[in-house]
């Protein structure tokens, strides 16, 4: 038990841009991913080799009125007449299909699949979209109870900021880091740094004639309450991930076969899953994510590895609360220190434990059902020394934590170069 | 099967807040399952909480889903709901009323609450207020 069968590697990635597209659905963008997962395949690979596919997809029902995604997109691409699923786990759905993609490599079912996520989210209103999003949590006693996502999220922060002293500027800290992280990658929804945002809101406000804002430095400017309003108390906007359009790919093979497609495979050398109760109000901890430890240790056991031993990790941050608790459940930092690492800059680029390199949920943008498979397209660049502006020189070993809901599913992979 | 949803609303409507018990353990599962959290017993049976508790955590909403826009909240005007302990472990989420949403600093972890019945449609929505 807790060992694969045989061993899995990841031999090509991409994504589609990640932001707002009124003119695209699922379909383009996912075709738009799969195509540059293709290419970036080092010695080639035809459509015709890749033997299934994984799709992870949270509400495409009320999204777009369209379920049966998996084969809908197989047939896009050719994959058909091979096996084609969408796979379901709120905001974990790309983490899940990526690990039923690896079982089905590891066990010998087959030698090629793709495992995709996508979420066409922008159709709908806000007010639509944060009904759809609450369906993750409990809808009989969350939901009914005028539960929102980010007031879900919001109950972690203030539990967490009274039992720790977490503090609010540690979560604005994280929203900062990866605004500068997002400015650096060219499919991020938003590449732009925080400063770049002030600037930008100075220069309309004079354009239009108005007072211009004299916001002294980030900051001020985020505890500014008509620049960044309050969402769900102590949450506010830029606590917050996007609404997001998107799609990402990887393709994955048995380690037997995968050097006839690349001689830099990336290898899966460990995967968890975990889960918990839907509702908050059934768990033992609200501070910590259970599902996610339980994750972490499987993968870490699997590995043979420690939380010391990752260089380079992407994490789930839905909400900048969210980062920090990630870090804590990943053994990265002690339960209650993540906020502190974020303030001390640990988590930056040049620190000692680079989180979101590539903008995270939050600048990147947040597809829902792309999101667990998005978090390897940036690993495997960082990996392969790929990752242009925002690559961290030489890390090898890069960690992925795709969380579904508040905290009720939780996929953990750890890849090696 | 008796520890259902319908049967915690119907309770409800009687201004009732009822809960599973183990009969094995202790634990008092709230809202009601139909096996034991704990120690996976299905030998339950009905309890009635008093409507006292401690607020466990809590937010304040500013941007609602479409059931409360309808209700007419929104940036104007926000709502809070929160997590309650009844008893040891015996928890649920539920909105909270009487507050001065204007001051999020007086909501504070760890204070008494005590239930609120409210009408609506013809149901019964369990609420907290503060202590009085």
């Amino acid at each position: 038990m807790g060992k694969l069968a045989r061993g899995v590697a990841v031999i090509g990635a991409g994504m589609s841009k990640f932001g707002a597209f009124p003119d695209k659905t699922t379909r383009e963008l996912f075709v738009e991913a799969f195509v540059e997962a293709v290419k970036s395949v080092d010695k080639g690979i035809e459509t015709r080799e890749i033997e299934a596919l994984f799709l992870g997809n949270f509400s495409n029902d009320i999204f777009e009125g369209q379920v049966h995604t998996g084969p809908l997109m197989a047939d896009l691409v050719g994959i058909t007449p091979g096996p084609a699923m969408r796979v379901e786990n709120a905001c974990a759905s790309g983490g899940a299909a990526l690990r039923l993609g690896i079982l089905a490599v590891a066990s010998g079912a087959h030698d090629v699949v793709c495992v995709a996520g996508v979420e066409k989210m922008t159709n709908l209103e806000t007010s639509r979209v944060t009904d759809v999003l609450a369906s993750a949590a409990d809808s009989v006693y969350e939901f009914s109870a005028g539960a929102t996502f980010p007031g879900l999220y919001a109950e972690i922060a203030n539990a967490h900021m009274r039992k720790y002293g977490t503090t609010i500027e540690q979560l604005r800290m994280v929203g900062i880091k990866n605004h500068e992280n997002g400015a650096l990658n060219p499919k991020a929804q938003f590449q732009s740094t925080i400063r770049d945002i002030m600037k930008a809101r100075a220069e309309r406000a004079k354009a239009k004639g108005l007072p211009a804002p004299s916001w002294k430095d980030e900051m001020d400017f985020l505890s500014d309450p008509d620049a960044n309003p309050v969402i769900a108390w102590p949450l506010r906007l830029f606590d917050c991930s996007p609404i997001t359009d998107g799609a990402a790919v990887v393709i994955l093979a048995a380690e037997e076969v995968a050097r006839k497609f690349t001689d830099t495979p990336i290898h899966v050398v460990g995967t968890g899953q975990g889960s918990d109760s839907l509702a908050l109000h059934d768990r033992e901890e609200i501070t910590s994510l259970r599902a996610a430890r339980v994750a972490a240790e499987k993968a870490y056991k699997m590995a043979g590895l420690r939380p010391k031993d990752i260089e380079i990790a992407e994490v789930h941050d839905c909400f900048t609360i969210a980062e920090i608790v990630a870090t804590e459940d990943l053994g990265f930092f002690k339960p209650g220190e993540g906020g502190k690492a974020v303030e001390e800059g640990l988590t930056r680029r040049n620190g000692e434990k680079p989180i979101n390199t590539s903008g995270g949920l939050k600048a990147k943008g947040h597809p829902v059902g792309a999101t667990g498979v998005a978090q390897v397209v940036e690993i495997w660049h960082q990996l392969r020394g790929e990752a242009g502006a925002r690559q961290v020189p030489g890390v090898e070993v890069g960690l992925t934590h795709n969380v579904g809901g508040s905290g009720a599913s939780c996929t953990v992979h750890i890849f090696r170069r | 099967m008796e520890f259902t949803v319908s049967k915690f609303r119907e309770f409800l409507n009687k201004r009732k807040i009822m809960a599973a018990k183990c009969k094995k353990c202790g634990v008092i599962n709230l809202p009601p399952r139909p096996i034991c959290k704990n120690c996976r017993s299905s030998d339950l049976e009905w309890i009635e909480l008093k409507g006292k508790g401690k607020l466990v955590t809590f937010s304040i909403v500013h941007v609602p889903p479409t059931p409360l826009i309808a209700e007419g909240h929104g940036r104007e005007k926000p709502y809070a709901f929160g997590v309650v302990e009844l008893e040891k472990g015996a928890r649920i989420t539920a909105r909270l009323v009487g507050f001065d949403l204007k001051k999020p600093e007086k909501i504070q972890i760890g204070m008494d609450v005590e239930a609120e019945f409210l009408e609506k449609n013809g149901k019964t929505i369990l609420t907290f207020k503060p202590a009085s």
